[in-house]
């Protein structure tokens, strides 16, 4: 079997947020990093006198963790103080996350999107001895990823 | 240009603005290489108007 070269990679990702109606904001310039976590489908399992194996029955999807982590900027309409505000706000602001690993380059191309609100809170630490710019990264918790294109 | 409607077969499209979830209809310039591309990627289907039966 030869070797496939659709391997992509995610120097070109398009990465956004917006709220529950609004519209999408490009947040691609201050994103550094989105990792995804969860999502599995519950197991159970007994075991019974008789037999080597258990027996195994399967329930719902767990949710889905969605991180990003960003360049922390001081600007009031910036990541860090949006997504702060959105945490903070009475009940939590439900927002929605979407990124395209190539989104950035056209039409067509594979992205993922998932509502809900944030579990992990954006705040900002930091090392004295580093010389890195500092980052920030908050967690949405959805009940699912849908995965679509970029149109 | 012309536009034509379309039904969204994808999870969804990610339009700059908005997301339109599968199973929705949309108007797009037919003409536009982008939505050829998203023909091609079976994103999208053309919706064709039923022809009247004659009476």
């Amino acid at each position: 079997m030869a070797q496939t070269t659709g391997g992509i990679s995610f120097v070109n990702a398009k990465v956004e947020y917006g709220t529950g109606s609004g519209s999408f904001t490009d947040i691609s310039g201050w994103a550094n990093n989105v990792e995804v976590s969860g999502g599995e489908r519950l197991a159970g399992e007994v075991y019974t006198a008789d037999g080597d194996t258990g027996i195994v029955t399967f329930g719902k999807r767990t949710p889905v963790d969605v991180t990003y982590m960003c360049v922390f900027t001081e600007g009031s309409t910036d990541p860090f103080e949006k997504f702060r505000g959105y945490h903070q706000a009475a009940d939590g602001t439900q927002i929605r996350l979407r990124w395209s690993p190539q989104g950035g380059a056209g039409t067509g191309k594979i992205a993922f999107t998932g509502t809900g609100k944030i579990t992990a809170a954006p705040w900002l630490g930091g090392d004295a001895a580093s010389p890195d710019p500092l980052t920030f990264s908050f967690t949405m918790r959805t009940a699912e990823l849908l995965k679509g294109v970029t149109a | 240009m012309a536009k034509k409607r379309y039904l969204v077969k994808a999870g969804f499209l990610a339009f700059p603005d908005k997301n339109v979830h599968q199973g929705n209809e949309i108007e797009l310039e037919a003409t536009n290489p982008g939505t050829k591309v998203l023909l091609e990627a079976e994103a999208i289907e053309e919706i064709k108007e039923a022809k009247k039966e004659k009476e």
